[in-house]
């Protein structure tokens, strides 16, 4: 239609930081030995270094970490998919709120927004060096908000006949499967590449910018509200327990 | 430009004939799409100043240009709709982001006239 437009991207403004309820969620929220997930060497010294008597000052999870914790409440859900898939191969009938609930997680945090996140502010920037992996990477959330859309109508099928249970098994199941080596190729290929392109300023800034984003989103505290609504779809399938998981002792 | 696209017709295009979609919450003449939801749905931007150029089958008097918030350039409109693309179409001629439910709304293509596409190849899923 037009040879001078293109598609544009979300500039980074330097934003004031904000009540971060991701930040006080990796980092802790009282500041004081705060957990860091995924920290690499250089914060790890830096958290060793601080003299133990002053409260540490609280760091913003670099983006990479921030995109992971999502990808944990992620993971959270892939398995609620394959638990109510096994029950359904298993002639069982799963809680069909439970499966809703999850794809509704899915669909307004993970779809819409973490998704977001990396084809905003992610991927573009490593995409010269993973042109391959980018690539299939968008095309696997196009899939999966496709995935989404009908796993949400799950309520309207009679799931008491095999044809309609087979089918929403068949689609839990390629959600689950095409996800789980997805986010693990982000985990330890683009999200490093992401930390290794950008400068510890632009990093920072750009956490910063994730935080900012989404308390605009969902207020504060929504990363530990999207959890809980994870743990109830746990509770519904009988999976909230994590020693329900363990490898039996036969098994060893 | 426009593109045939499957079950949908002659839709708008970009001049790489991806495909180009609408979103009913820019109802009121703005780009509401900012952020995340600008990495999925990225506004077509244009530079300040020169005018979106309409090649064969495209209205040039339904184009139009609107404060991008997302780059404090311009975003280009048709019909008053600012346009998008969808970061799932990986290559041009394809509508996957076609009647998709995302971001708070859903996204059309638009046809010569403007009009919004509401017809889901998807067949409702």
């Amino acid at each position: 239609m037009t040879d001078a437009g293109q598609a544009s991207t979300p500039t980074d403004p330097p934003q004031p930081p904000r009540g971060l309820s991701r930040r006080r969620l990796i980092t802790g929220a009282a500041g004081v030995a705060g957990l860091v997930v995924g920290a690499g060497a250089t914060e790890g010294a830096a958290l060793l270094n601080r003299g133990s008597g002053s409260a540490p000052a609280q760091r913003p999870p670099t983006p990479g970490e921030a995109l992971m914790t999502g990808h944990g409440l992620f993971t959270r859900l892939l398995v609620a998919y394959r638990t109510a898939a096994d029950q359904l191969a298993a002639g069982d009938s799963p809680p069909v709120g439970a499966i809703t609930d999850a794809a509704q997680v899915v669909a307004d945090y993970i779809h819409s927004f973490h998704e977001g996140l990396e084809e905003a502010y992610v991927f573009p920037r490593v995409r010269h060096d993973h042109a391959d992996l980018i690539r299939t990477l968008l095309v696997q959330h196009d899939r999966g908000r496709h995935l989404t859309a009908t796993i949400s109508t799950a309520r309207n099928l009679d799931l008491t006949r095999p044809g309609p249970r087979e089918a929403l098994r068949g689609r839990l199941t390629a959600f689950a499967r095409m996800y789980e080596p997805h986010e693990a190729r982000e985990d330890t290929v683009v999200y490093p590449a992401l930390r290794n392109a950008l400068s510890q300023p632009q990093l920072d800034l750009l956490a910063e910018r994730f935080a900012d984003l989404e308390n605009r989103l969902y207020g504060d505290a929504a990363l530990q509200q999207y959890l809980d609504r994870v743990a109830g779809v746990e509770q519904q399938l009988g999976i909230a327990d994590l020693s329900v998981f363990t490898a039996p002792a036969s098994a060893t | 430009m426009l593109v045939s696209v499957p079950g949908l017709g002659k839709v708008l295009a970009d001049g790489s004939r991806h495909v180009l979609y609408m979103f009913p919450p820019d109802a009121g003449g703005r780009v509401s799409c900012t952020g995340a939801c600008a990495g999925t749905w990225p506004p077509l931007a244009i530079k300040d100043g020169p005018r979106p150029a309409a090649r064969a089958g495209v209205n040039p008097q339904l184009l139009g240009t609107l404060p991008d918030p997302n780059t404090g350039g311009r975003a280009v409109t048709y019909g008053g709709y600012p346009l998008y693309r969808y970061a799932g179409d990986v290559d041009g001629g394809t509508a996957n982001g076609q009647a998709l439910f995302l971001n708070g709304g859903p996204w059309y293509a638009l046809d010569a006239n403007g009009q919004p596409i509401t017809a889901d190849p998807n067949g409702g899923s």
